[in-house]
């Protein structure tokens, strides 16, 4: 139990009490299963190799404009706005 | 016919003949929906007088003479892909009122092909799921059973399609979200390459497997979208630099000779007598068309879902961490007083669905401290393994073939009580999530007038190879002509 409560608060998350009494055994039981994973030999897996094929994607560190209505849409999505910007519930003490 | 039930390549004969227009074929699907989505319940969204709009202008660009595969054709849309002014909810209550700002990168390119957006589908909150039944909003029902779910998370896409309310639907595969509802449904199911096909615009869930990819009626139909929706982008640096193929050229090509992988892992004990059967029907097949079938053994394929439920897990407690509700999304009320962390916990405890909240935890406690190397690293170590096996398989062999799931459509509520068993449904579909690979489900047969998939399986960028092997077997069978009725 004090092991759900501490995952649910790394995850951000408000859970009832019985939410964490559910998710903690439903969870229990996941990872029983997945648990099956430590037989595997692993061993001789390179660490390297995991990541396949990459390739930088470069790009000039500049502003474009978004003037084709999208801003605005985007702005709408908000619960208050003041002076053309997100007002947000205060955030520090 | 209805022209609803038309597929795309026989609505292009006739909107080029001018036989039928852009806007006939829209209120056609329109009507379709109007009498029958209320059994259904595939859509989230329908976009209406935006359909008409874009039909009038898809019969104008016709009329001048343009030519193009998906001018003037209807289109539904998985809601956890983003279109611009219409809403978006990944079909949660944390983005119920959510209206996207910009197109997904798919949606641009079909908007530019001059494709008729009809609507959104219902899906398994933020795609976690086999059932639809973990949308905030409501369960759709499948056409050949309403009593039934669709499978997941695409299942309202497939729904959709299969019900003919379009004439092709988008849909996102994760770890089997495309294949496992067109197998429930009896549509065409395509998961391209990882990176084949641009993530921009699909809301993340896990960004090391996710594609978005077509939901059609046929095999050749799923390679007109794809040849409109793959290929490079500026907004998504994961998409692959290599040429897109020209994916309709060689799909009639004969399969003669062709070598099949038919993995015994896929064939155990717990598959049902039914499915073995359908299986050795659909090798018959394969071998009446001149394919050589051979029997391999891939060993790591048991490890697929417990590896598959510690990566998405892990990267969906990543790019979920975005949604706190500040500048959008669902907001609980302030109370005075109250605390940063407190409005967090709120936000997402009250935004959120189960499912949701134990994929974040499960993936947050693989990645803590102290359980890392245990569950994260130990996992990607497991899904080199699964994608050397595979990859190896398919240097000898042109495809692998296995049931694209372990039973037919189960009944609504039957399974949604346990995580654990629903998690077990993505067993043949998750190790080519993994991989990365081109897989497709196609109809493969009726069990108990239900319809199951199988899935065809390529090496990476063998888009090509995977599609002209399902249209041989789609040529040689029926079992994509039945129709639900509904």
């Amino acid at each position: 139990m004090a092991e759900i409560k501490h995952v649910a608060a790394l995850s951000k998350l408000g859970l009832s009490a019985a939410e964490l009494k559910r998710y903690g055994e439903q969870l229990g039981a996941i990872l029983s299963y997945i648990d099956q994973l430590a037989e595997v030999d692993t061993s001789q897996v390179e660490t390297a190799t995991r990541l396949g094929e990459n390739f930088n994607v470069w790009a000039d560190d500049k502003a474009t404009p978004w003037d084709d209505g999208g801003r605005q849409i985007a702005l709408e999505q908000t619960l208050e706005m003041k002076d053309g910007q997100v007002k947000v519930p205060r955030v520090l003490e | 016919m209805n022209l609803n039930q038309l597929t795309i390549k026989e609505a292009r004969k006739l909107l080029d003949k001018k036989e039928i227009s852009a806007v006939e074929l829209t209120r056609a699907c329109l009507a379709r929906i109007k009498a029958t989505d209320k059994k259904i319940k595939a859509l989230i969204t329908l976009c209406e007088k935006q359909a008409l709009d874009l039909a009038h202008e898809a019969d104008g660009r016709i009329a001048k003479g343009e030519r193009g595969a998906l001018l003037g054709v209807p289109y539904l849309v998985k809601d956890n892909i983003l279109t611009k002014g219409v809403k978006t909810t990944a079909a949660s209550k944390m983005l119920e009122n959510y209206v996207a700002p910009y197109n997904a990168t798919v949606i641009a390119k079909l908007n530019s092909a001059g494709a008729v957006l009809l609507g959104k589908t219902n899906l398994d909150e933020f795609a976690h799921g086999a059932s639809t039944e973990n949308s905030a909003f409501f369960t759709t029902k499948n056409p050949w059973d309403l009593k039934r779910v669709p499978g997941g998370s695409s299942g309202g896409s497939a729904a959709a399609v299969a019900a003919d309310f379009c004439l092709f639907a988008l849909g996102s595969d994760t770890g089997g979200s495309i294949r496992q509802p067109a197998s429930f449904c009896s549509v065409v199911g395509f998961k391209p390459s990882y990176g084949r096909v641009s993530r921009h615009g699909l809301m993340s869930m896990t960004s090391s497997t996710d594609v978005i990819g077509p939901m059609t009626k046929t095999v050749a139909d799923a390679a007109i979208v794809m040849e409109v929706i793959a290929g490079s982008d500026k907004y998504d640096s994961t998409v692959s630099r290599e040429k897109v193929d020209d994916y309709g050229k060689n799909i009639a090509k004969s399969i003669k000779g062709l070598k099949i992988a038919i993995p015994q892992e896929c064939f155990g004990d717990e598959l049902s007598g039914e499915v073995k059967e359908l299986m050795q029907n659909a090798m018959a097949k394969f071998k009446e068309l001149g394919a050589q079938v051979t029997e391999i053994s891939l060993p790591h394929t048991k490890y697929g879902v417990p590896v598959y439920y510690i990566i998405t897990p892990s990267e969906i407690s990543s790019n979920l961490a975005r949604f706190d509700g500040f500048r959008y999304g669902y907001h609980s009320e302030v109370k005075k007083g109250e605390t940063l962390n407190e409005i967090y916990l709120k936000n997402r405890g009250e935004g959120f669905g189960p499912e949701v909240k134990r994929r974040i935890m499960l993936g947050t406690y693989a990645l803590s401290a102290g359980y890392f190397d245990a569950y994260y690293k130990k996992a990607q170590s497991v899904r080199m393994l699964i994608t050397q096996e595979l990859n190896a398989a398919l240097q000898q062999f042109d495809v692998i073939i296995t049931p694209t799931s372990p039973h037919a459509a189960f009944k609504i509520g039957e399974q949604n009580q346990d995580p654990l068993q629903m998690y077990l449904e993505d067993i043949f579909v998750s190790g080519p999530s993994l991989a990365g690979l081109p897989a497709v489900s196609i109809p493969a047969g009726f069990i108990n007038n239900l319809p199951l998939g199988l899935q065809i399986v390529g090496a990476k960028f063998q888009e090509a190879l995977v599609l002209q092997v399902a249209n041989n077997f789609e040529s040689a069978t029926e079992w994509h002509q039945p129709k639900a009725k509904i």
